[in-house]
């Protein structure tokens, strides 16, 4: 697995910088910031529905418990409550005809018998027969994409004359209804409105078979406003239709088209609803109709609940991760083409906040004891002040409602969880900690990652990074995930993003804020409680990675001294224990990285007389220090000059000793280490020491191979300048820049003899070095 | 004077009562009867070559009745062609006899009309390289009480399609027309074979018996609508395990056949056990073979060509296009089954 990582490792450090690649990038449902969670609230009916970036899909159990389903609503009401629902369930849907008899042990069947109801008896037969022909039947004459089938034709025949013949008016409509079903299924759209007209359509009482009815009406409705008018009647009062319908309703008609069906202010209501929830936008001023015509409509809640996620994504996915909300416009080639502004991003959090402002004013007017879910509805509205960040007011509402006695848990939790956040959010600016009173509620909540990230966002973006850090790093190892993007991003690109606390403060935090977090992590070791015990358990575990850290963020300034401090710091074990470094890497014997003294990546062996230490982060910077002190001081100010800019060359992405400065290349596009970027890249140092080497070389010789190392620098920086964008001739590229570099122009000038040699032929490098003396 | 008057008059009466093979050109046809295949093998597009055949008839889907669904095509073929090719295709449907029995008028009015288009749906389809198709066949082993409903079928069928129509007869049909009825098409395939049913006459080559053949076509008889010959080129055997009949074999007669030790007349046991794909013969199975060679079919031609009158030109059709039963005949005994018509 080690050998895996390592290879993975060194096949990122070695690819080239900003080249899109293809893989995986979080999106959608990943990256989608949300409290509110609707399973919480109690809106199951209307849950295929939630506010989402996925596409819609039906659930698999349309009702939570027998008693939503209105058909056993309907056989209970039909058995006058005699019979329960269970035994209903099992006669209505589990039990074959032939097991229809007067010894059945099914209550609703012995009910039937005993109160002699053959009526009710053939008609559930009847039903059961008819179930195998509600279907489609692919047209075998591939005429059309369904076929009508004879047999079906004369059970719709069947149930017309069956519906003539009963006496019950509850069984006639249910034969009617059969028949339309069948018809439907049968491609016989003018018999659905046929008997949909002569049986339904002046019914002034509304009841299920109603609306089952008008949902076979409404799909083959060809007057897409009439449809839609339907659709939303049958939407609100049919909840196992409700996803069979949906897309009946069609957004490209105007809203008053369909309106001009509707006769009571109860089926208007209906169509905003319905509107509503097909809109993924604000749908507000809808909204506002909704409880303007009809108060009590049952979707009302839910539309507000659909709102406030639709202002969670947009304000929160964008604060706290600085993605795009999951649900956008944006096509992928448009996302990418843009650069990454933070200030654009704030703006539209401003204006989507400056929404929620509004559809919080229209929340405080809904006079609650209208609608049907009055304590959702409050929580919502406490949500939106969250949102709004009226703090105060919030925790105001919070405190006010908690003095009700509710039995959801999950909603509960959701207060503790808005509390914290705006606990946390309402600090005193400059004094941004974890509160006391809020670790209860993120210890129980610790899972939550979503949460868990925002608080740390919050003490972040106000000054508290140390805690923002320790936060960060609980959410390490933990199933679910975050990723976020940073204020420094400048693009986007398919590796602009973090996944990890580590690889977040190596990026983003200073060498002084990785130093807070150190002494913060051992100022309190001691502490034993369950909530430190949790907040720490990361960093303590990484402490001396986190030593490492410093010590690489001075190497980044070049200064060594300084690294080499926080380098001792570090126990032995560590190295050994860390995957990407020379000896652990030669130990598998299959990487190329070598002491950086004395070896160039890609270049065949030619210093002699190596000197021989084990290498790791503080021994190569030790030596480092040494041969730069020989560089400057010794008789051999070529040799270590020379040396030292080995070192410098292969501490350059180019390099094999890159771990030097870098945990890993692959989160260059969020533009980090300002301190180190272009040296990390082109190697100015590594130029500067092949320089030195030049201007101290003894023999000619040694002069032309330092200045083919110093070419070998330039060609980077041109390399850099000179982006080879189109990929298509990379042999007319690579030509073009070498014709573009100076100090091989040089070489070629005042060294023509062997400028072939050390251009062309790396083999005679040895000879070169040994002829340094 | 009287005597040479006799013979004259003698003469006449004999051309009268048997009139000779008028023959003159044959268009080489083949049947292709497989449902599952997409295009041809490379040994059959090679027969088809070499015996410049001029028209296929493929079979492009069958009909049955279904209690639910009423009549409705089975079997259906997707032969595809994507480059151009010198002969014509003849559609062909071949209809389940219950189809008539089961079916009123509007059914039958129906059928025709869904058999014509999806023909044409098939044609477009799949065959759109091909030169343009002048004719359809149907198929069906009509009897006495489906002869109206069937004949009816036909004539509606014709009307829609507005091209050729033509059918197969089988020997009974064409030996009792009285009884049977002529359909109501352009011209008619006779088929020379199939005249016994497998399984109720085991001592009988149950493809092609010449001595059943001779009792249909036992006098020349002269039929209203114009004929053309379907002859069979494949084999089968039938298999029968603890002797009870298990199934028919179509294929890999060469490599069963070694192992066959004849017990009777067209029966055979199986001597050793042999695996082959969906097949497994035990020691001791028995096995009926029904083998057609060219001899017997030379035969049956020579009884066809005395005894049917055909007209100058006629198309001759073998039954059917498999390169796993066209392998067991050689070039020109296939060839010669065509030209011995024309001879």
């Amino acid at each position: 697995m080690k050998k895996f990582q390592l290879y993975i490792l060194l096949l990122v450090s070695s690819s080239i910088t900003s080249v899109f690649g293809c893989g995986f990038y979080p999106y959608g449902e990943d990256i989608r910031f949300c409290f509110s969670k609707p399973e919480y609230f109690n809106m199951y009916g209307f849950s295929e529905f939630n506010y989402s970036a996925d596409l819609f899909y039906p659930n698999e159990e349309k009702f939570k418990t027998l008693a939503e389903n209105p058909n056993i609503i309907f056989w209970h009401n039909y058995c006058n409550g005699k019979v329960n629902y269970n035994e209903i369930q099992q006669c209505v849907y589990e039990i074959s005809t032939d097991q229809f008899n007067i010894k059945s042990t099914n209550q609703m069947l012995q009910h039937f018998y005993l109160v002699k109801d053959m009526e009710a008896i053939d008609y559930l037969k009847f039903a059961k027969n008819c179930e195998s022909l509600n279907v489609f039947f692919e047209d075998p004459w591939e005429r059309n994409e369904r076929v009508s089938i004879p047999e079906r034709a004369k059970m719709i025949q069947l149930a017309i004359n069956q519906s003539k013949k009963v006496k019950s008016k509850k069984l006639q409509k249910r034969y009617i209804f059969l028949a339309i079903r069948l018809a439907y299924y049968n491609s016989q759209p003018n018999d659905i409105i046929k008997l949909f007209e002569s049986t339904f359509a002046n019914n002034k009482q509304k009841d299920i078979l109603y609306y089952w009815s008008l949902y076979f009406r409404a799909i083959i409705e060809k007057n897409k406003a009439l449809q839609s008018f339907y659709a939303s009647q049958v939407f609100i009062n049919a909840p196992d239709k409700r996803f069979a319908v949906f897309y009946n309703f069609s957004n490209d008609v105007p809203i008053n088209e369909i309106i001009a069906y509707a006769k009571t202010n109860q089926e208007r209501a209906n169509v905003y609803a319905l509107a509503s929830i097909r809109k993924h936008d604000k749908a507000l001023e809808y909204i506002k109709k909704v409880y303007e015509l009809n108060p009590s409509n049952e979707a009302l809640s839910f539309l507000l609940l659909r709102e406030v996620n639709k202002i969670e994504d947009w304000v929160f996915t964008s604060y706290f991760s600085l993605y795009d909300p999951s649900v956008n416009i944006f096509n992928d080639d448009k996302k990418y083409s843009e650069d990454f502004s933070y200030d654009q991003i704030q703006l539209r959090i401003t204006k989507d906040r400056n929404y929620a402002t509004q559809v919080l004013a229209f929340a405080n007017v809904v006079k609650t004891i209208k609608i049907k879910d009055p304590l959702e509805w409050n929580i919502l509205k406490i949500q939106l002040l969250f949102i709004t960040e009226d703090y105060n007011t919030c925790l105001k509402e919070i405190a006010s409602i908690k003095k009700q006695t509710f039995k959801s848990k999950s909603l509960n939790n959701q207060l503790e969880i808005t509390e914290t956040l705006c606990l946390t959010a309402n600090q005193k600016e400059g004094h941004f900690i974890i509160l006391p009173e809020t670790k209860e509620t993120i210890l129980k909540n610790k899972s939550n990652v979503q949460f868990i990230f925002a608080l740390g966002r919050i003490l972040e973006y106000n000054g508290n990074k140390t805690d923002a850090a320790l936060l960060f790093s609980t959410l390490k190892g933990i199933g679910d995930y975050v990723t976020w993007k940073s204020k420094k991003n400048k693009t986007r690109s398919y590796r602009d993003y973090f996944h990890e606390y580590f690889q977040y403060i190596n990026v983003m935090y200073s060498i002084e804020e990785v130093k807070d977090l150190i002494a913060n992590v051992e100022d309190n070791t001691t502490l034993n409680d369950a909530f430190s015990n949790w907040k720490y358990n990361t960093s303590r575990n990484e402490l001396q990675k986190l030593y490492d850290l410093v010590a690489t963020q001075y190497i980044r300034k070049n200064d060594l001294k300084s690294a080499l401090l926080y380098f001792e710091k570090i126990s032995d074990s560590y190295w050994d224990e860390t995957d990407y470094l020379w000896h652990r890497a030669n130990a598998s014997g299959n990487v190329v990285d070598e002491n950086p003294f004395f070896l160039l990546k890609f270049t065949e062996d030619f210093i002699p007389k190596k000197e021989s230490f084990t290498l790791n982060k503080k021994t190569v910077t030790a030596k480092l220090i040494t041969y730069i002190n020989k560089a400057e001081n010794s008789s051999e100010k070529d040799y270590y000059s020379f040396l030292v800019g080995n070192c410098y060359y292969n501490m350059t992405i180019h390099g094999n000793a890159w771990m030097m400065r870098r945990f890993g290349v692959s989160a260059n596009d969020v533009e980090p280490y300002p301190e180190d970027q272009q040296e990390f890249k082109n190697g100015f140092l590594a130029k500067k020491y092949y320089q030195k080497a030049f201007d101290n070389a003894k023999t000619k010789k040694f002069k032309a191979l330092c200045l083919r190392m110093i070419g070998r620098c330039e060609s980077f920086e041109i390399m850099y300048k000179n982006r080879n964008t189109t990929y298509e001739d990379y042999q007319k590229y690579t030509d073009s820049i070498f014709n573009l570099n100076t100090n091989y122009a040089k070489l070629k000038k005042e060294y023509p003899v062997d400028y072939d040699n050390l251009i062309y032929g790396c083999t005679a490098f040895e000879d070169y070095f040994k002829a340094r003396i | 004077m009287k005597k040479i008057l006799l013979t004259i008059l003698f003469v006449l009466l004999f051309q009268a009562c048997s009139k000779p093979n008028k023959v003159e050109n044959v268009e080489r046809a083949f049947y292709y009867w497989k449902s599952d295949n997409w295009n041809l093998s490379e040994m059959e597009d090679k027969v088809i070559d070499t015996q410049k055949v001029s028209k296929l008839y493929v079979k492009f889907f069958e009909v049955e009745h279904n209690n639910l669904m009423g009549n409705i095509p089975i079997s259906k073929n997707n032969l595809s062609f994507y480059s151009d090719k010198k002969f014509t295709v003849v559609p062909c449907v071949y209809i389940r006899n219950e189809v008539f029995l089961e079916s009123k008028k509007e059914a039958l009015d129906l059928l025709a009309d869904n058999v014509a288009f999806l023909i044409n749906k098939k044609k477009e389809d799949n065959l759109d390289r091909l030169k343009e198709v002048d004719e359809i066949q149907m198929d069906c082993d009509w009897t006495i009480n489906s002869k109206e409903n069937y004949f009816y079928f036909l004539k509606k069928l014709k009307e829609i399609y507005k091209k050729k129509v033509s059918c197969t007869l089988r020997l009974y049909p064409y030996k009792y027309p009285d009884k049977m009825g002529i359909p109501p098409v352009d011209k008619v395939m006779l088929m020379c074979y199939n005249l016994i049913n497998p399984l109720d006459n085991k001592d009988k080559n149950s493809i092609l018996d010449i001595n059943e053949l001779v009792l249909y076509l036992n006098k020349q008889r002269e039929y209203p609508v114009h004929l053309d010959i379907a002859l069979p080129i494949y084999s089968w055997m039938q298999l029968y395990q603890n002797n009870q009949f298990t199934k028919v074999i179509y294929n890999d007669f060469d490599k069963i056949e070694p192992f066959l030790k004849p017990i009777k007349p067209l029966w055979f046991e199986v001597t050793k056990d042999i695996t082959l794909p969906n097949l497994y013969l035990r020691v001791g199975d028995k096995v009926k073979y029904d083998k057609i060679t060219s001899n017997q079919l030379n035969k049956a031609i020579n009884i066809i060509k005395k005894k049917v009158i055909l007209e100058k030109q006629i198309t001759v059709s073998l039954f059917h296009l498999d390169a796993e039963q066209t392998k067991y005949f050689s070039h020109e005994e296939i060839s010669t089954l065509y030209s011995s018509f024309s001879k």
